[in-house]
């Protein structure tokens, strides 16, 4: 688990407010590289965690406005997570980034308190809009 | 006519052998042209005639007969019933007798014959002489010898009996279940039938009955004796008046552990295959899709945007590729099973197969978080997904079922549409399907029924052990 506070470059598209986001992902070149993209948007990237016990933790002690998810990770899954950051009383969007696609992924990570569910390859202009909207 | 007839016959002459009647005459005839082996023998053993079929039989002439007595004829070993049968048929006790014993050729080889033997009476009630009447048993005895042989040396189990009666069987089956003979002669062949399968041939044993069949075969699992439980090919013939049945028992235990083995190694193969997709390939292209974003983006900012198209490009076919990788990832084994279990990969598949239709699904299940073993749950995964597809493709279902009944040791899925239905009877692309279906169930020590009928929808019913369940 990092802390981040990298400047915003320049982007072609309009930047969005600096929204405060926390990334966590238990491959670290995913987190680096969804880092980097966010950043070039403008996005404010406080934090990246490696598991669902990070998740729970730097949303507590950060409280960004969005936290970015993957399902499937050690100790603690995404969907687990993103339970008890609900039931922790944030009210962060949650957005579960993952390989996985599926009814059933989408159907329990919206239970347990996701915004939106996006699989790993969606057009950036979606998982943009799904950070920010 | 038979022995007892023929002396009755003779009997009636009233004039002695040797009278030179007409009847006397028919009587020669039908003495020395018979077809069957027949002796007049004296009241005191002597044979005073053989005719042409015994002559041929025993390799004598008629003059060689003339004067030996009858018992020189019979195996030693067989004489001392003879000599006691013999006081008692020359006093009356006995008015005719029968039995199964060797004669000695002229040569001395034994044959085995069938004899009748019925004693000719004077009108005044003295012994006049025997009318003896010998079958040739050779054939009939050594295809006996030869089914006994099988049967006894036999490396599958068979019993004999009728109404599924256990009444006789050989060492093989009586060492496959660990009872004796006698044991099993009081038993029905559903008493050793695991309680699971007993319905299994039901339809079979329906259709030997009616004659619509002589035979089938069934794989299922048979108790034995000490409570253990053995998978068996099963093969049961009817006679062809129905009077018996016979049936085979091959034990395929070691085939069917063999098999749920190589199973378990298959899956346990997909499941690694698919791990190592969703580690490697799907990960990276992940990074390299995020830095396309960037590259594209960082295009377009600097005015390239010929560059960014083609960026652009590339970034989409990464993603069509991360898209085929996800398919085969699920194929192999899909991830929605491991990370929130078989009730929400069973509703995912439903909904998938069936999106776009006018179906509508249901499942209902016990399940409640308890795990199969993950070959148990890709079989019946795919069992739904099989079937789902066929609803689709024929059925034209409104509403279609789905039950996971999870038990001790079984696992029930049963799926119910009220579609058209089919006919069991016809042989069609479809049906392959389903017996694709019945030899996955079956390869898990499954069974699989389906029932259906033209316009009245299809209940498709598997039923799995799952000692291996693990919560």
């Amino acid at each position: 688990m990092e802390t981040l506070a990298h400047p915003p470059d320049q982007t072609s598209l309009e930047a969005p407010r600096a929204l405060r986001v926390v990334i966590v992902d238990d491959e670290p070149r995913i987190s680096a590289a969804l880092a980097d993209v966010l950043i070039d948007f403008g996005f404010d990237i406080v934090a990246r965690g490696a598991d669902g016990n990070d998740a729970v933790a730097l949303a507590a002690s950060l409280d960004p406005d969005c936290i970015v998810l993957d399902i499937r990770m050690p100790n603690l899954d995404g969907i687990e997570a993103a339970r008890r950051i609900r039931q922790a009383g944030s009210r962060m969007r949650i957005v579960m980034f993952s390989a996985y696609d599926g009814g059933g992924f989408q159907r329990d990570a919206i239970a347990a308190g996701a915004d939106s569910v996006l699989v790993k390859g969606s057009a950036l202009a979606d998982l943009i809009d799904a950070i920010s909207s | 006519m038979n022995a007892h007839e023929l002396a009755t016959a003779f009997e009636e002459t009233k004039s002695g052998f040797f009278l030179a009647s007409e009847r006397e005459q028919l009587f020669r005839a039908a003495f020395d042209d018979a077809a069957v082996a027949m002796l007049l023998v004296s009241p005191e053993g002597t044979i005073l005639r053989g005719n042409a079929a015994l002559c041929a039989l025993l390799g004598y002439t008629g003059d060689d007969l003339q004067g030996l007595e009858v018992l020189d004829l019979t195996h030693a070993d067989d004489r001392p019933e003879a000599q006691a049968v013999m006081p008692r048929l020359q006093s009356g006790e006995l008015s005719k007798f029968s039995v199964e014993k060797r004669y000695l050729r002229k040569d001395g080889e034994p044959v085995w014959v069938e004899v009748a033997i019925a004693p000719v009476w004077t009108p005044s009630g003295d012994l006049l002489c025997f009318v003896t009447q010998i079958v040739d048993l050779t054939a009939r005895r050594d295809a006996q010898q030869k089914f006994r042989m099988v049967f006894d040396a036999a490396g599958i189990g068979i019993s004999i009996g009728a109404g599924g009666m256990l009444t006789e069987t050989n060492a093989a089956y009586q060492g496959l279940l660990g009872y004796t003979a006698e044991e099993l002669s009081r038993m029905h062949y559903s008493e050793i039938t695991h309680p699971d399968d007993r319905d299994l041939d039901n339809q079979a044993i329906a259709q030997l009955a009616s004659g619509e069949k002589a035979s089938f075969a069934v794989e299922k699992r048979l108790l034995r004796r000490d409570g253990a439980t053995i998978w068996a090919r099963v093969t049961v013939t009817t006679a062809p008046d129905g009077s018996f049945g016979i049936g085979l028992i091959e034990d395929i235990t070691d085939r069917r552990e063999l098999l749920a083995r190589t199973v378990e190694a298959a899956e346990a193969e997909r499941m690694s295959l698919a791990a190592d997709l969703h580690d490697g390939p799907i990960q990276y292209l992940t990074v390299a899709a995020l830095r396309l974003d960037r590259l594209v983006n960082k295009l377009a900012r600097d005015g390239h945007e010929e560059a960014a198209v083609d960026a652009r490009q590339v970034r989409d076919e990464v993603s069509a590729e991360m898209s085929s990788l996800r398919d085969m990832m699920t194929e192999l084994r899909p991830p929605v099973m491991d990370e929130r279990g078989l009730d929400a990969a069973v509703h995912d598949t439903l909904q998938t197969v069936l999106a776009d239709t006018e179906t509508r699904y249901t499942v209902e299940s016990n399940l409640d978080g308890v795990r199969l073993a993950p070959e148990l749950e890709t079989a019946i995964y795919r069992l739904i997904r099989e079937a789902a597809t066929n609803i689709r493709k024929h059925a034209t279902a409104g509403h279609v079922s789905v039950c996971l009944d999870t038990r001790a040791e079984t696992i029930d899925v049963t799926i119910i549409d009220d579609g058209s239905g089919f006919d069991t009877n016809q042989n069609n692309g479809g049906h392959v399907g389903l017996i694709t279906m019945r030899e996955r169930a079956e390869s898990l020590g499954g069974t699989l029924r389906i029932e259906t009928a033209m316009n009245e929808g299809t209940r498709l019913h598997a039923s799995f052990p799952c000692h291996t369940a693990r919560s």
